[in-house]
């Protein structure tokens, strides 16, 4: 029981870094950005072709992320540039991820990682832990090293001109603020986030799938609302939090549910839509006719 | 600085040409406003003062014609690329700040309006917090004490008259005021207008506005331009705006627009 919820714990914070990514678009950037899905992927496929070339783990880690980054590049400018609605230039670039991550994998649905090197791996090495430690350890690093990066950079001028722009953003436009350079800025952190995120997954569970990014938008989702309803959004510092434990706990969950002899694999993604169902439906249960907005800290009027 | 803080030079602007819903905006508009100047525009529904306004701020590109700035041909600018020398004032209250950020926060946005936004310059800026405290106090609303508030969260009035602050916290070249106190409650609306006034006058800021009240449009301002199917109608300054009264005005409006003043709120 114990080592379920450890390693669902450590699942849940390679998650948190898709978490955060889809933070940005959802909530910060108003921006329903389905890149997500494609971009976990991506970054898992790119890494594992990497690694099974016998580039560094380190490498192949960060060139997920750039990769994740140009994906998000991708679907910024198509929404702003071309002005296709978001919703449809996330599916588009979605759609176009599936083709590339097969490209990358060699046609092949997937791509195993055994007996190869990983950073969970070099980790455990360096220390003298076992890959159970290491795998807690890399994903509380490199969450709390993202989250602190990102809330540093929100407060920035730059940082502010982004919320702004998910906010208000005529005002920000009339502020001097190109805000197609803002969205596009802002879906390129959230991808690369995403990318980084799968990159790790992949090196985790020990192979990259063209698959394993389905869903991922819901997930992330899910970790936004459970950390907000359970852990409160009155600033932003408490917002990112929220959502990082918000995606250990959905984890936990997930994994304890599984234990139930009746469930199997195959029933995941209809537990998580009823998690997130139900997780967005009790706010508005505890306020009635109260309007829920697409707000993180302050009041709701 | 040059001798006219504003030029439009034959500005036409049609939306939607060669359709069924083609509507002629503004026709051959030629403006001139010096520095300093505060001009009040007043005139009917559909008359182009929003266009006219959002010509100047770059939202709308015009068909033919110049917008000059301060000297500075700014017809093919956007209106991001404008907005360091503009301030704007919206009618909706809620347009002028971002909601899901603070007060300071907004403020902060607009100390830096038109500026390059560094990706590491904190936005917030500790040395900046007694001067927007000093200004929000000026405001006489309390908002000195609720700096660390979410916008979404202050009522319409506050709301307005904090956008008020913001467009003037960097001085602009040209404050643009679209019926900006519309949808407040009289009180509210009254208060803003003094706000404005001593703004304006404190800075002595070039401005525009549009309002629906005529009496505003006599009592504020310098200069009185009435509005008519994208033209300018009528043009008074100095003595001449000053001897003007809401019946003249009126006489001449409908004159001008060849029908009865039905709506009561023109001449409140």
């Amino acid at each position: 029981m114990l080592s379920v919820l450890l390693s669902a714990a450590s699942q849940g914070l390679l998650w948190a870094l898709v978490a955060f990514g889809v933070f940005i678009t959802y909530r910060i950037l108003d921006f329903a950005d389905l890149t997500t899905d494609g971009t976990v992927a991506f970054g898992g496929a790119t890494c594992a072709l990497l690694i099974t070339v016998g580039a560094d783990p380190l490498l192949a880690t960060f060139a997920a992320t750039v990769m994740g980054c140009l994906a998000g590049l991708l679907t910024g400018v198509l929404a702003t540039k071309a002005r296709i609605p978001a919703i449809l230039s996330g599916i588009l670039v979605q759609l176009a991820l599936y083709s590339i991550n097969l490209r990358v994998m060699d046609n092949k649905s997937n791509l195993a990682l055994l007996r190869k090197p990983t950073v969970f791996r070099a980790v455990a090495d360096l220390l003298g832990v076992s890959n159970a430690v290491s795998e807690l350890i890399v994903g509380l690093f490199a969450v709390v090293l993202c989250g602190t990066l990102l809330w540093l950079f929100l407060r920035t001028e730059k940082g502010l001109a982004i919320r702004a722009t998910g906010g208000n953003p005529r005002m920000i436009r009339a502020s001097g603020v190109n805000t197609d350079s803002t969205t596009i800025l802002a879906l390129m952190i959230a991808n690369a986030l995403i990318g980084l995120g799968g990159s790790l997954l992949a090196q985790q569970q020990g192979y990259s799938d063209v698959q394993m990014g389905v869903g991922a938008i819901v997930i992330g989702l899910a970790s936004v609302v459970i950390g907000e309803v359970l852990f409160g959004r009155k600033s932003l510092l408490r917002s990112l939090i929220a959502v990082a434990l918000g995606s250990i706990v959905y984890r936990c969950v997930i994994a304890l549910i599984m234990l139930a002899p009746f469930f199997n694999n195959g029933d995941l993604k209809i537990l998580t839509a009823a998690i997130v169902g139900l997780a967005l439906w009790i706010p508005r249960l505890k306020r009635p006719g109260g309007k829920q907005k697409m707000l993180y800290g302050g009041r709701k009027d | 600085m040059a001798e006219k803080m504003l030029e439009l030079k034959g500005v036409t602007l049609v939306f939607q040409p060669g359709t069924v819903n083609e509507k002629l905006a503004l026709f051959e508009l030629f403006l001139d406003v010096a520095p300093g100047e505060w001009v009040t525009v007043i005139g009917g529904n559909g008359a182009g003062k929003t266009t006219l306004l959002n010509v100047v701020s770059g939202v709308c590109l015009p068909q033919s014609g110049r917008v000059l700035l301060d000297g500075e041909d700014v017809t093919a600018k956007k209106e991001y690329q404008r907005a360091k020398d503009i301030g704007r004032v919206f009618q909706d209250p809620l347009m002028g700040t971002a909601p899901n950020m603070t007060v300071e926060e907004n403020l902060a946005m607009a100390k830096i309006r038109g500026e390059k936004r560094s990706s590491f310059r904190t936005g917030v800026k500790r040395a900046d917090s007694a001067a927007f405290e000093e200004a929000l106090a000026g405001l006489g609303l309390g908002l000195e004490t609720r700096k660390k508030t979410a916008v979404g969260a202050l009522s319409g009035g506050q709301r307005q008259a904090l956008t008020l602050l913001m467009a003037a916290l960097k001085r602009p070249k040209l404050l643009l005021l679209d019926e900006h106190t519309a949808a407040l409650d009289p009180r509210t609306a009254e208060k803003v207008m003094e706000e404005t006034e001593s703004i304006v006058r404190k800075h002595q800021l070039t401005t525009l506005m549009i309002t629906h009240n005529m009496r505003d449009a006599l009592r504020y301002g310098d200069r009185l331009i009435m509005m008519e199917r994208g033209r300018i109608a009528l043009d008074i300054s100095g003595e001449e705006k000053r001897q003007m009264t809401v019946e003249k005005l009126l006489a001449r409006f409908e004159q001008e627009s060849g029908s009865r003043v039905v709506n009561d709120k023109l001449v409140l």
